[in-house]
């Protein structure tokens, strides 16, 4: 915008003054031409590859129901982070859980004291669990927030006045939070990817929990095979429509029927022609097709290369539900 | 002969009698040499009695021809002191934010001033006569402004023969036809549509999306005069506008996916205007009346949408009654009103000026179902000139306005004196209080607070403006602004959103100099040194957004002969504050990174430095002209850093550069 243009802070489209919030007139074209740009700006770095540690999930799911994504207070539920990285390894993190101000622009922050702290042990790649309760104080339409802490390098320590995660010594880190919400009406679910199809260039793809962990050498397993450089396309297909139906009023302005879907895919090597697909509340398409060619240095060796890709599915209510596979990498 | 004298009243009228005897000399002296009658014209346009203690005015000769504005007259107004460089055109007047300040186009304020967020005013460029800048201390005829006032004056329609204008360039395209109706009327008007649209597909990336309509700008003026014997005018005005575009995303933005499919908008006003002139013996009379209606459609991927629909109209009396020769009492009548209707959904709004940047986040939504909101907002005033000796005159007045929506008012006196030291140079002051309504939906229940109350700011000023010799004229100026109760977001905008808990401050002092070379060459040199700074609630003072501490622009224009006309315009600029991203958080439910900020605007921009140069070659053929010009800006190709794009985890950044270089060529045809 920047137009024409502001200073252009933040990924993705740079926000005007004028342009966020409630139409008046100033700014609004500004927002416009500053979408023109989107298109024409190659990323900093590559959001559909994992080049290092990085949190690609959480999921939160009541004990009691495990497909339901909204606790009530004082219900029993689980937490489940999924942190990835271009290799496997063990890791620690630390958690935090506190009531969330009524904030709507920017991160959360905590408008109480911690009432759950927690360290869990597990290793990249696969889910970190978590179990913990609400208050039963908390009220419907009030939010909590559940702070995630890692640091490559000693313990992560959360700053209550700052509502974030620290690390005392120098090195990677990691800062990740979930929102959950009290449900005013019936509480969201979970989408479920395991009656999705999934195919690598029109095959189904199976999960495979004992293929070579990512990197690793593949060529005797029996995981689906690609070649370097060479395209190649993932499909994938809803089973049954995870699209929850949503409420709506008579004179609801802009009201969404039911739920949209965005799908993130990251995999532990670049190649993916994107890093989101959508199937929007309004679409008749069930499913999505995403180009991939893994090119770029190294090649592999005659071995293969294993390489794994991450699916995660957003009902952007804070359902979430993911999926890993893997393939074997070619030269 | 037709000659333009512009001046104070004295001088003025001095000038046209020379002029005047000057020419009848000519006459005579050639009288055996030209038997055939000839008429001889002259105009003085007499400046205004001041109003103020500061006025800058740019007249359409200058203001069109600044390089680097694409001749646009009130992208020219950062040669003059006080107006910060701002980076969409809406004028950063001594430190304010630019929704401090107001914009009017012949006493009526717009609704936007620019196609498409800068790119062109909305006002053909020949229809302007003159823009008037008061960067503070400004009348009491202006309110609902903290900051400062510019007002563009469009000229009446010419009545002495048919003229017309076609113009093409690369951006646009526009006819203006003007000419008598009879003996007291005359009538005019221009039309311009964008050509964006016709090599717009050549500038899209492939695959990154699809334009389902292409950028599209038109606007049009028009103007009705009336001038009866007696000296009454009446002048029916109408002028409107469009901008609209619409792309269509495939996939979702590779690092937000909140953007994705239909991205697009349009925004159209079109307004009426009847404005009536005239004196009834030692009283005159100046009524305006304005009616309007404006529409708003966007749409920003699935989960944002908007749309108003507006009227609007407006009316301002006013009456100036000479009491005696040391007095000039003035009253007037201001109002002001919309009725809206509307809805929205989307981002919660951050405050106009010193919102960090946060990704839109779906979860955070506010809706705002189908609402209508009346706005009503009348005032009056009254202002005195008085002429306390022979040199020193005292401009007293106070103005009061009323807020329909925040039921509230408030009282603005203000102080301005002008003291002719001696001849040439004249000593100014200025101190008054000054009053700001909050932005409508920042004081609409349920995404705003109805609590609300206006803002306020106390400006002081001091200077001096001398005529040192006929050829150099230099202006200075000291400035102190303190600006209490300003509106701003609370933290995380958790309701109620919006607090009357900001304060401000702003010092600075502001020169200018004109120089007129022997040989043509006109010299313009502005230079503002500033602090303005702000503090939000219970933070600590930091930088205003806009916060430039030396603002340099030096102009230059020449008359080469033969039609050749040249200009350069060079500018250099204190980099704008700037607030480091020091880490990110992730938000696992909406698959969103957040940025982390270090403290705010402690960092700046590497200053800004640019080169526009302009040259144009005018063509008499028959009774018209043809010109054709090229305007370019960033002439050397200066890579200014606009703060810094970044990765989409903030871990990466690089800076981000604004306009590179850009010519723009033209042709224009005039009879």
């Amino acid at each position: 915008m920047n137009e024409w243009s502001r200073s252009r802070v933040g990924p993705g489209v740079a926000r005007s003054a004028g342009a966020a919030g409630p139409p008046s007139g100033r700014g609004l074209l500004a927002l416009l031409l500053s979408c023109l740009s989107v298109g024409c700006d190659d990323p900093l770095v590559d959001p559909a590859t994992l080049y290092g540690p990085r949190v690609i999930g959480a999921q939160v799911s009541v004990l009691s129901a495990p497909n339901v994504a909204e606790p009530l207070p004082g219900e029993d539920a689980r937490i489940a982070w999924l942190l990835a990285s271009a290799d496997a390894a063990p890791l620690s993190v630390k958690l935090a859980f506190c009531r969330a101000e009524a904030s709507v622009l920017g991160p959360p922050r905590c408008a109480g004291p911690v009432w759950d702290e927690q360290r869990v042990l597990g290793s990249f790649g696969e889910p970190l669990l978590a179990d913990f309760s609400l208050p039963a104080e908390l009220e419907p339409g009030s939010s909590w927030v559940a702070w995630l802490g890692w640091c490559e390098e000693g313990e992560a320590r959360f700053d209550a006045l700052a509502s974030s995660f620290g690390c005392a010594d120098s090195g990677e880190s990691l800062r990740a939070f979930y929102r959950g919400r009290i449900p005013e009406a019936a509480p969201n679910q979970n989408p479920s990817l395991l009656d999705d199809l999934l195919l690598l260039d029109d095959v189904p793809w199976p999960d495979t929990p004992d293929a070579p962990a990512a990197g690793e050498p593949c060529v005797d397993s029996d995981l689906l095979r690609l070649t370097h450089a060479t395209p190649a396309s993932i499909r994938f297909e809803l089973g049954g429509d995870d699209r929850e139906p949503l409420p709506t009023t008579r004179d609801g302005y802009a009201e969404r029927a039911r739920e949209s879907l965005v799908y993130t895919h990251v995999a532990t090597r670049s190649g993916l022609a994107r890093a989101f697909s959508a199937i929007d509340h309004d679409s008749l398409q069930t499913g999505f097709t995403l180009p991939l060619t893994l090119g770029g240095e190294p090649v592999p060796a005659a071995e293969g290369q294993s390489v794994s890709l991450y699916l995660i599915a957003h009902d952007e209510r804070g359902g979430v539900d993911w999926l890993r596979r893997d393939a074997c990498l070619l030269p | 002969v037709r000659s333009i004298i512009r001046g104070p009243l004295i001088s003025s009228l001095s000038a046209l009698l020379c002029l005047v005897n000057h020419v009848r000399a000519a006459d005579v002296a050639g009288e055996a040499a030209a038997p055939e009658e000839e008429i001889y014209e002259a105009i003085a346009e007499v400046e205004a009695p001041a109003r103020q203690a500061t006025e800058r005015t740019l007249d359409a000769e200058q203001l069109t021809r600044v390089p680097g504005t694409g001749g646009d007259p009130i992208r020219a107004l950062e040669v003059l002191p006080g107006v910060s460089r701002s980076a969409d055109g809406e004028p950063i007047l001594r430190g304010a934010a630019q929704h401090e300040s107001a914009v009017f186009i012949d006493g009526t304020a717009v609704p936007f001033l620019y196609h498409f967020g800068g790119l062109r005013s909305v006002v053909h460029p020949r229809l302007i006569e003159r823009v008037d800048v008061y960067p503070g201390n400004f009348s009491v005829r202006y309110g609902r402004a903290t900051g400062g006032i510019v007002e563009a004056r469009l000229r009446d329609p010419r009545s002495d023969a048919l003229h017309g204008e076609i113009e093409l360039s690369l951006l646009d395209s526009s006819v203006l036809i003007e000419g008598p109706l009879g003996d007291h009327f005359s009538i005019g008007g221009a039309v311009r549509r964008s050509n964006i649209d016709f090599f717009f597909d050549n500038f899209v990336p492939e695959d990154s999306f699809d334009v389902l309509v292409a950028p599209l700008y038109w606007d049009y003026q028009g103007s009705l005069l009336y001038r009866a014997d007696s000296g009454a005018r009446v002048r029916l005005s109408f002028l409107g506008s469009r901008d609209q575009t619409e792309l269509s995303f495939g996939d979702p933005n590779a690092e937000n996916p909140a953007l994705r499919g239909s991205v697009g908008g349009a925004i159209e006003f079109h307004r009426g205007q009847l404005a009536y002139t005239d004196q009834f013996g030692e009283l005159k009379q100046d009524v305006q009346l304005s009616l309007g209606v404006q529409s708003l459609e966007q749409n920003v991927g699935p989960n944002s949408q908007a749309y108003f629909d507006l009227i609007d109209f407006g009316g301002r009396g006013e009456w100036t009654l000479p009491l005696g020769g040391e007095l000039t009492l003035l009253a007037g009548l201001d109002v002001e009103g919309q009725v809206l209707t509307g809805a929205y959904r989307g981002d919660a709004a951050p405050s106009q000026e010193g919102s960090l940047e946060v990704p839109s986040n779906v979860q955070d939504q506010v809706v705002v179902d189908r609402t209508r909101v009346v706005l009503f907002n009348p005032a009056a005033y009254l202002e005195a000139r008085y002429f306390a000796s022979r040199d020193l005159v005292l401009i007293p007045g106070v103005r009061m306005d009323y807020y329909h929506q925040l039921r509230d008012f408030s009282i603005n006196p203000r102080l301005s004196q002008r003291y002719a030291l001696r001849e040439g140079v004249t000593l100014k002051s200025a101190v008054g209080w000054f009053s700001q309504p909050p932005e409508y939906y920042e004081a609409l229940r349920g995404i705003g607070n109805p609590e609300l109350g206006p803002y306020h700011a106390l400006h002081a000023s001091a200077g001096v403006e001398a005529r040192v010799t006929d050829e150099l004229s230099l202006d200075l100026e000291g400035f102190f602004k303190h600006l209490t109760e300003r509106v701003v977001s609370t933290e995380g905008s958790a309701p109620p959103r919006f607090v009357n808990d900001g304060r401000g401050r702003v010092i600075g002092l502001e020169m200018g100099a004109k120089y007129r070379f022997d040989g043509g060459l006109q010299s313009q040199l502005a230079y503002t040194l500033s602090q303005s700074e702000r503090a939000d609630r219970d933070q600590p003072w930091r930088s205003f957004d806009s916060d430039q501490t030396h603002v340099l622009s030096v102009a230059l224009g020449y008359p080469l002969g033969a039609g050749w006309h040249a200009g350069a315009r060079f500018r250099y600029i204190t980099g704008n504050p700037v607030t480091p991203i020091v880490g990110s958080s992730y938000d696992a439910g909406t698959d969103l990174y957040y940025p982390v900020y270090g403290r705010q605007n402690s960092e700046r921009d590497p200053a800004f430095h640019q080169l526009d140069l302009r040259l144009e070659k005018g063509f008499g053929i028959g009774p018209g002209r043809l010109s054709v010009y090229l305007d370019v800006q960033n002439a050397y190709g200066a890579e200014n850093a606009e703060g810094f794009t970044y990765s989409y985890d903030y871990r990466k950044r690089e800076p981000a550069t604004g306009i590179p270089f850009f010519p723009n060529l033209g042709l224009r045809g005039e009879l």
